[in-house]
C-alpha cells in the first residue's frame, strides 16, 4: 500500500511541476508585452520597466520558471504588481472563507446525497425513486450560477429568512453560519444529485452480487447487510467521486462568491483577471490546482483503506 | 397440508410452481416439483443449464430474486411450512438450519471485509450462537476453519478474500455454511469453477463434514460423474420439471426416462475410446416457449403422438418416480468401442514433423513493488512455460493436459507466437518461426489456427458472423467468388444453419460461438489447429457435439490438432498422444491408451483417479488419490521436482534434484519426469 | 430479430421509446428549430433599445418582459440559443478531434508515450475547467473565437481518457489475439475492430459535453470573460439581470430557465443514448 501511495505522490509531484511551468509559460505565449496590457493607456517607459522587474520579465523564461518554482516551494508566490502585497498573504486572507464554504457544501452533499441514494437503491422503480431520479438529474444539470441567482432573488428581495449577501458581521460566528447556509446549499446542489445517483447505482450493483446473496443465506439481517456489508463496497466509487468533488468545488466558489459578494478565492481571482493582474491569477490558480490534486490524493488514500484489493503489483490473478 | 408424514423428512416439497415475472409475461421456471430429503441424505440434482436447478435451490432457500414468485405448492422444513407471504420464517432458518455454498468462490465472499469480520458477522446473526460469549464464538470459528482444512487459522483470519486461492475460498465458504451445523446444506455446483484435483478435495470435504454432522445435502451439479461418486439419490431436471427421481444405484443401472438415459450416454467418461460420442439433438426449450405435451418430446428418440399432446404425470412414489409416457427399461448399452490401438496413426518416424518445438520457454516479468526494489530485490520472471519439446507429425492429435496455472494455454499460444518464447526454437512445417518478424509470419498464420477457450470474446463484438467468417480471406487477399455461398458452406461445415450469418457474437449460445470460431479457424484450410479447452463451459451434450465435430474434421481434412484441456475424460476420445503439464513442464508424455493404462507419474495417476465416471458401482472400488494442497504459485516454484510438495511418494532426492524427462522403460514412446515412476507389472 | 439494430434510424426510434429519451429529443429539436429560425421566431430585433419600457415584466407586447435597456427578452433568449450552439458545437468538435487522436496514440503505443500523455492530461484536468478557461481567456482576451478554442482545449482530456481506456482494454481482448492469429495487420485490427468499440463511447461523451460547454460558456459570459455584450448570450443576459436584480427578476428568470431546460434536455438525450449504445446493455435480447 505504501508503494501505491508513493507512486501516486510521484505522479502528483510531476503534475505540480508541469502546472507551474504551464502557468509561467502562459504569460509568454500571449502576444504582446504583458506590462503594456496591464497598464493600458497609462503605460510609460518607466512604469513598464518597473513592472518588468517586478514580474521578472527581464530574466530569461527558464530563470523565471525556476525562480517562480523555487519561490513557490518556500511558499512565496510573488507580489501583487499594483499594491506590492505578497500574493501568499492575499490568498491566506481569503482562503479560509472559501475552504469553509467548500467543506460545508461537501458535508451537505454527503448528508443529503448518500441517504437519498440509499433510499432509491432500496426502493428501486417506486414512485419515490422516480421522483428522486428526476430531482437528481435536475440538480446536476442546472448551472450553479443560475441556482445562485434564483436564490439571490428569492432570499434578498422577497423572502428574508436567511441573509445571503456577504460574510456577516465580523466576529459573529452565528451570523457567519447563517450567511453560509444558502451559498453552501447552492454549491452542494449538483453534488447532492450526483451522489444520490452514484450511490443508487453502485449500491444496486453490490446488492446483486453473489456475496450479498451468500451473506443473506448465512442469516444476516437486512439492516446489517445493507448498512454494514453492502454499503462499504458501494462507498468505494463514491469516495473517489467525492475527491474530485472536493477539488472542483473550490473552483465552483467563483460564481457563488461573486453572486453573494463573499470574499474568497473566487472573488480574488476574478478581480485579478479584470485588472489583468497576472501574478495573482497565476498564484491563485496554482493553489486551486494543488487543492484539486490534493483532494484526489486524499480520496485515493481513503480508498486504499476501504478496499483491500488495491495492492501493490500482483501480475497474475 | 401434509405435515410430519415422515418424521425423518428434513425437507418436503410438494406441487411447487415458480414463475419469474417479466414485463410481458410470467415465465414458469418450475412446475409441479415434488420431492423430499431425508435426514443425512445427499440428493443430487442434475440437468443441462436452463433446466431450473438453480431456481429450485433458491426457492428452497427463500433467496429468490424479487421477480420470482411461488405461485403454488408448499415447501415444508422439518414439518413446518416455510412459504409465507413475506418469507419471514425462512430467514430465521438461514444459516442455522439451511445454508448454502455457491458456484464461484471468487464472487461469494465479500471482498472488502477480512475473513474474520465476515465469519463473525455471520455468527452474530445466527441464533445457535446466542448464548456464547464473543471469545467462545471466536473459538468456534477457529475450530471450524481448522476442520475445513485451513491450518493455523489464527494466522489467516485477518486476511481478505483476494489473498486466498479459489480452493481455499471454497473451504472458507463451507466453514461458514456449516458453522451452525445446519440440517440442510444446499450446494450449487460447488466445484465447477475449480480444478479437477480440487474438485475431489472439496467434494470429499463436503461428504465428510455433512456425514459427521448428519446434515442433508441438496447437491446441484451438471456432472453425473460427481453424482455417482457422492450422492445417495438423484433427481433429473428438465425444463423446470423433475423428470426422474430415484436412488443413484437404480437410476444409473436402469434409467427409465429417455432424458436421463441421454445424459448418461453423452457423458464423456463413459465413452472412453468410443468412435463417436452420443449427443442430444436440439436444445432445452425456453421458458417462454414450453411445449404443451411432454417437454422433452422434441428431443426424444422414443417420442409418440401422445407425448406431443399430453404432458405426462409422475408415476411412482414420492422419491422414486419417472415422468414419462413410455418409460424405458434395461441398462444403458455400452458405448461402441473401437480397438484403441487402431486409433493410433501409424507413425512414420521418417515423416517430416509438422510441428517441431524444442526447449521452449515463455517468461512473464513480475512486477516487483517499488519498496521491494528499493530494498534491493531484483525484478523476477514467472516461468509460465519452462522448457518443453513438442513434436507432431501430420494428422496426429496431441492433448496438453494440466490444471490452471500449468502453462498449457501459454504453451499453445507460444506455438502461434501470440506469446514470444524466451528460449528454444519453434519450427512449423519446416519453417523456423522462433524469431520471425510479424510481417514474415503473417502468411504462415493461415496454416496454423487457434480456437480460443472463451469463444464469444474471441469474436469481435460489433461484427456480424458473416463478416467475421469472410475476414480471413480478406486478410490473406484470397478472392471469394460468392461470399454468401462461402459463409453458408462454412457454417454448414460446423453444423450451423445459415440463419446465424446475420447475427452478432453476443446473440449466440456458447456452443454456437465455439462452432463459429471453429468455422473461422477452418476458413483458410489450415494444417494445424490448436483448440484451447474446446468443451469448457458447455453442457455435456453440446460438448459431445463439438468433440464429434473436431473428430470428423480431422478425418475429413487430415488436420493436425493440439487440444489443450484439463478434462481427462475428453482426451481418451480425441487424442492420440497426451502430454501432462505441471508448472510449465511436461511431467509425462505417452500415447493416450498407454497413459490411461499405466500412468507413470504420480501426478498423472492422481489426475486419472479424479476423473469422474458415471458409475456408482465403482464407488469405493477404485482407490481415489486425493492430492493435497494446490498448485504452487508459478512465480515461486518449489525446488527439485516441481510436484514434490504434493507427491505421496516424495523422498529426499525429489526436494533437491529435478528429475529428467525421459523414457523409463524400454518403451521409447512413454516419457516421464520422475525419480520414482509408478511402474505397474503387466 | 430486428435488422436495423445499430443503424441510425434504429437508435432514434429506440430513443423516443423511453420517456426521458423522448423529452430530450423534443427539447433538442426545439432548440435547433429556435436557433435556425431565430429571425422569424423573434418578435423584435434583439438589440433594439426602448428605454421607456426598460425592466418591465411580461406584457402583451413583450411576452417575457424587457431588460435594463428596454430590449425584448424573448427575442434575446431566442437569439441566445444561436450563440449557445455556435460555441458548443465547434468547441466539442475541436476537443473531440484532439482528444481522440491523443487517446489513440496513448492507448496504442503505451509505455513512456502513454505516461507523458497521461501526465499532461492530469495537469490540464487539475485546473477545474472554469478556472483553466478563465486563465486562458485573460491572456487571449474575450471573444467568440477565443472562447471556442479555449473550450476545445479545456475539454479534450475527457475524450483522450475514454479512448485510451477503450483502446487499452480492447488490446487485452481475446478477439484482438484471434485477429492476430489469423494474420491481420495492426491497421486492420485498429480500424476494423478496436475503433468501432470506441465510437459509441465518444458519441455519448460528446452529447454529454454539449450541455457542459453551454454551461461554461454562459458562466464565462456572465463573468464578462466570454461572449461580449451586446451579443445576447444567456450569460450576458444573466449578468445584466444580476446588475439590476432588485428592479426586475425577469432577465434572470428567463435566461436561467433557458439554460436549465437546454442542459436538462441534452443530458436526458445523452443518457438515453448511452443506455442504447452501451454494448453491455444493448442487444441482449435475441
Amino acid at each position: 500500500m505504501f508503494s501505491y501511495i508513493l507512486k501516486r505522490v510521484v505522479s502528483t509531484a510531476l503534475v505540480c511541476i508541469l502546472l507551474i511551468i504551464f502557468l509561467s509559460l502562459l504569460i509568454h505565449i500571449v502576444p504582446g508585452d504583458p506590462a503594456k496590457t496591464i497598464l493600458g493607456p497609462r503605460a510609460t517607459p518607466e512604469l513598464i520597466e518597473k513592472i518588468h522587474t517586478e514580474m521578472g520579465l527581464d530574466k530569461t523564461p527558464f530563470q523565471q520558471i525556476t525562480g517562480f518554482f523555487l519561490n513557490a516551494l518556500h511558499g512565496d508566490l510573488g507580489t501583487d504588481v499594483f499594491t506590492g502585497r505578497p500574493i501568499t498573504e492575499m490568498i491566506m486572507d481569503v482562503f479560509p472563507h472559501s475552504l469553509i464554504l467548500t467543506t460545508a457544501s461537501l458535508l451537505l452533499a454527503v448528508l443529503l446525497g448518500i441517504p437519498l441514494g440509499i433510499f432509491s437503491a432500496t426502493h428501486p422503480n417506486t414512485i419515490g425513486d422516480r421522483i428522486l431520479a428526476f430531482l437528481s438529474i435536475s440538480f446536476i444539470t442546472i448551472p450553479s450560477y443560475v441556482v445562485a441567482l434564483i436564490f439571490l432573488l428569492i432570499f434578498s428581495a422577497h423572502l428574508r429568512i436567511f441573509p445571503v449577501i456577504g460574510l456577516g458581521s465580523s466576529g459573529n460566528v452565528g451570523d457567519y453560519i447563517m450567511h453560509l447556509i444558502i451559498p453552501a446549499l447552492v454549491l452542494s446542489l449538483s453534488w447532492v444529485g450526483y451522489l444520490a445517483r452514484l450511490v443508487r447505482t453502485s449500491l444496486l450493483e453490490v446488492l446483486n452480487e453473489t456475496y450479498i446473496t451468500a451473506e443473506r443465506s448465512m442469516g444476516i439481517k437486512n439492516r446489517t447487510l445493507l448498512f454494514r456489508l453492502a454499503l462499504k463496497n458501494a462507498l468505494i466509487p463514491t469516495v473517489a467521486v467525492l475527491g474530485v468533488g472536493l477539488g472542483k468545488m473550490l473552483a465552483g466558489t467563483v460564481f457563488v462568491e461573486i453572486i453573494f459578494s463573499r470574499p474568497g478565492m473566487g472573488t480574488l481571482i476574478m478581480k485579478a483577471i479584470q485588472n489583468r493582474n497576472y501574478p495573482v491569477v497565476q498564484g491563485v490558480s496554482l493553489i486551486i490546482a494543488l487543492w484539486f490534486v490534493f483532494a484526489n490524493l486524499l480520496a485515493d488514500i481513503i480508498n486504499t483503506r476501504l478496499d483491500p484489493r488495491i495492492q501493490i503489483g500482483k501480475t497474475e490473478r | 397440508m401434509k405435515t410430519n408424514e415422515h418424521s425423518s423428512n428434513v425437507l418436503q416439497v410438494s406441487e411447487l410452481d415458480l414463475c419469474y415475472r417479466t414485463r410481458s409475461m410470467m415465465l414458469p421456471a418450475l412446475s409441479g416439483i415434488n420431492f423430499s430429503i431425508n435426514r443425512g441424505e445427499i440428493v443430487g440434482v442434475v440437468g443441462e443449464s436452463g433446466c431450473g436447478k438453480s431456481s429450485l435451490s433458491y426457492a428452497v432457500n427463500g433467496l429468490l430474486p424479487k421477480n420470482g414468485q411461488i405461485t403454488n405448492g408448499s415447501i415444508s422444513f422439518k414439518g413446518e411450512e416455510v412459504i409465507s407471504p413475506d418469507n419471514s420464517s425462512i430467514s430465521s432458518l438461514w444459516g442455522n438450519e439451511i445454508s448454502m455454498i455457491f458456484q464461484d468462490p471468487m464472487t461469494s465472499l465479500n471482498p472488502v471485509f477480512s475473513i474474520e469480520e465476515q465469519i463473525m458477522t455471520a455468527i452474530q446473526a445466527q441464533v445457535s450462537f446466542n448464548g456464547d460469549s464473543n471469545s467462545e464464538k471466536r473459538e468456534k470459528m477457529l475450530k471450524m476453519l481448522e476442520r475445513v482444512g485451513i491450518p493455523d487459522a489464527e494466522k489467516h483470519i485477518k486476511k481478505y478474500p483476494h489473498q486466498f486461492s479459489g480452493g481455499m475460498r471454497q473451504r472458507i465458504m463451507i466453514a461458514i455454511a456449516l458453522l451452525a451445523q445446519p440440517s440442510l446444506l444446499i450446494a450449487d455446483e460447488p466445484t465447477s469453477a475449480l480444478d479437477v484435483t480440487l474438485e475431489a478435495q472439496i467434494n470429499d470435504l463436503i461428504l465428510k463434514l455433512t456425514k459427521e454432522m448428519g446434515t442433508s445435502v441438496l447437491y446441484i451439479t451438471h456432472d453425473l460423474g460427481v453424482v455417482a461418486q457422492i450422492c445417495d439419490r438423484v433427481m433429473v431436471m428438465y425444463a423446470g420439471q423433475i423428470v426422474e427421481n430415484g436412488s443413484v444405484q437404480k437410476i444409473f443401472a436402469e434409467p427409465k426416462h429417455p432424458y436421463t438415459r441421454a445424459l448418461l450416454e453423452v457423458h464423456p467418461g463413459r465413452a472412453a475410446g468410443s468412435r463417436r460420442l452420443h449427443t442430444i439433438k436440439g436444445r432445452v426449450p425456453g421458458l417462454n416457449a414450453l411445449p404443451e405435451g411432454c417437454r422433452f418430446a422434441s428431443r426424444c428418440d422414443y417420442s409418440t403422438e401422445e407425448c406431443e399432446k399430453i404432458s405426462p404425470a409422475e408415476s411412482g412414489d414420492v422419491n422414486n418416480f419417472v415422468r414419462c409416457h413410455n418409460p424405458l427399461s434395461g441398462a444403458v448399452p455400452e458405448a461402441e468401442t473401437s480397438n484403441k490401438e487402431q486409433n493410433i496413426l501409424e507413425n512414420n518416424k521418417e515423416d517430416e514433423l509438422i510441428i517441431d518445438a524444442e526447449g521452449v520457454k515463455v517468461q512473464f516479468p513480475i512486477n516487483v513493488s517499488l519498496t521491494d526494489r528499493l530494498n534491493g530485490k531484483k525484478p523476477e520472471v514467472l516461468r509460465a512455460v519452462d522448457g518443453i519439446d513438442i513434436k507432431l507429425s501430420q494428422g496426429e492429435v496431441l492433448a496438453l493436459v494440466g490444471e490452471s496455472g500449468s502453462g498449457k494455454t501459454t504453451a499453445g499460444r507460444c506455438l502461434l507466437r501470440l506469446n514470444d518464447p524466451a528460449e528454444g526454437s519453434i519450427n512449423l512445417k519446416g519453417n523456423d518461426i522462433t524469431n520471425l518478424k510479424e510481417r514474415a509470419l503473417r502468411p504462415l498464420r493461415a496454416k496454423v489456427q487457434m480456437i480460443f477457450q472463451d469463444s464469444i470474446s474471441s469474436l469481435s463484438p460489433r461484427r456480424k458472423i458473416s463478416t467475421l467468417l469472410l475476414e480471413p480471406f480478406k486478410i490473406h487477399g484470397v478472392k471469394v467468388d460468392n461470399p454468401k455461398a462461402k459463409v453458408k458452406s462454412l457454417l454448414e461445415k460446423v453444423g450451423l444453419s445459415n440463419e446465424h450469418a446475420g447475427k452478432y457474437p453476443h446473440q449466440l449460445s456458447g456452443g454456437q460461438a465455439r462452432r463459429v470460431s471453429i468455422a473461422r479457424a477452418l476458413a483458410l484450410e489450415p494444417d494445424i489447429l490448436i483448440a484451447d479447452e474446446p468443451t469448457a463451459g458447455l453442457d455435456v451434450s453440446v460438448a459431445a457435439g463439438i468433440l464429434n465435430l473436431l473428430k470428423d474434421l480431422k478425418e475429413e481434412l487430415g488436420l493436425t490438432y493440439i487440444i489443450i484441456t484439463h478434462d481427462l475424460n475428453i482426451i481418451n476420445y480425441t487424442a492420440d498422444r497426451v502430454a501432462v503439464m505441471y508448472l510449465g513442464q511436461f511431467v509425462e508424455m505417452a500415447p493416450a491408451y498407454k497413459l490411461f493404462e499405466n500412468p507413470l507419474h504420480p501426478y498423472t495417476e492422481a489426475l486419472l483417479s479424479a476423473v469422474s465416471i458415471p458409475d456408482p458401482s465403482l464407488r469405493g472400488t477404485t482407490q481415489r488419490i486425493i492430492l493435497e494442497g494446490e498448485i504452487p504459485d508459478p512465480a515461486n516454484p518449489p525446488n527439485g521436482c516441481p510436484f514434490n510438495p504434493r507427491c505421496r511418494y516424495s523422498q529426499e532426492i525429489c526436494k533437491k534434484e529435478k528429475p529428467q524427462f525421459k523414457a523409463v522403460s524400454d518403451d521409447s514412446e512413454h516419457l516421464t519426469a520422475c525419480h520414482f515412476p509408478v511402474i505397474k507389472n503387466s | 430479430m430486428r435488422k436495423k439494430k445499430n443503424s441510425e434510424i434504429g437508435v432514434l426510434s429506440q430513443l423516443v421509446k423511453t420517456p426521458s429519451g423522448l423529452i430530450g429529443t423534443i427539447i433538442i429539436a426545439l432548440l435547433l428549430i429556435t436557433a435556425i429560425f431565430a429571425p422569424i421566431l423573434s418578435p423584435y430585433d434583439f438589440s433594439t433599445q426602448n428605454i421607456s419600457e426598460r425592466l418591465s415584466g411580461p406584457t402583451s407586447e413583450h411576452h417575457l418582459g424587457t431588460d435594463h435597456l428596454g430590449r425584448d427578452l424573448l427575442s434575446r433568449i431566442i437569439y441566445g440559443t444561436r450563440i449557445a450552439l455556435k460555441v458548443a458545437i465547434p468547441a466539442v468538435i475541436i476537443s473531440l478531434f484532439i482528444g481522440v487522436l491523443l487517446g489513440l496514440i496513448a492507448g496504442y503505443f503505451g509505455g513512456i508515450i502513454d505516461y507523458i500523455i497521461i501526465i499532461i492530461l492530469d495537469t490540464i484536468q487539475s485546473l477545474p475547467s472554469i478556472v483553466l478557461a478563465l486563465v486562458m481567456l485573460t491572456l487571449l482576451g474575450p471573444s467568440l473565437t477565443n472562447l471556442i478554442v479555449v473550450m476545445g482545449l479545456t475539454l479534450f482530456p475527457g475524450y483522450s481518457r475514454v479512448v485510451r481506456a477503450q483502446v487499452m482494454s480492447a488490446r487485452q481482448e481475446l478477439y484482438v489475439d484471434a485477429e492476430k492469429a489469423l494474420g491481420a495487420k495492426p491497421l486492420r485490427i485498429i480500424a476494423g475492430h478496436i475503433l468501432p468499440n470506441v465510437v459509441p463511447a465518444v458519441i455519448i461523451l460528446s452529447t454529454m459535453d454539449l450541455p457542459a460547454v453551454i454551461t461554461i460558456e454562459a458562466g464565462l459570459s456572465f463573468l464578462g470573460m466570454g461572449v461580449r455584450p451586446p451579443s445576447p448570450s444567456w450569460g450576458v443576459i444573466l449578468n445584466d439581470g444580476f446588475s439590476h436584480f432588485r428592479q426586475s427578476p425577469w432577465p434572470i428568470i428567463t435566461a436561467g430557465a433557458a439554460l436549465a431546460i437546454t442542459t436538462f434536455g441534452f443530458t436526458l438525450f445523452g443518457e438515453s443514448l448511452r443506455d442504447i449504445l452501451d454494448p453491455k446493455m444493448s442487444g441482449m435480447d435475441s
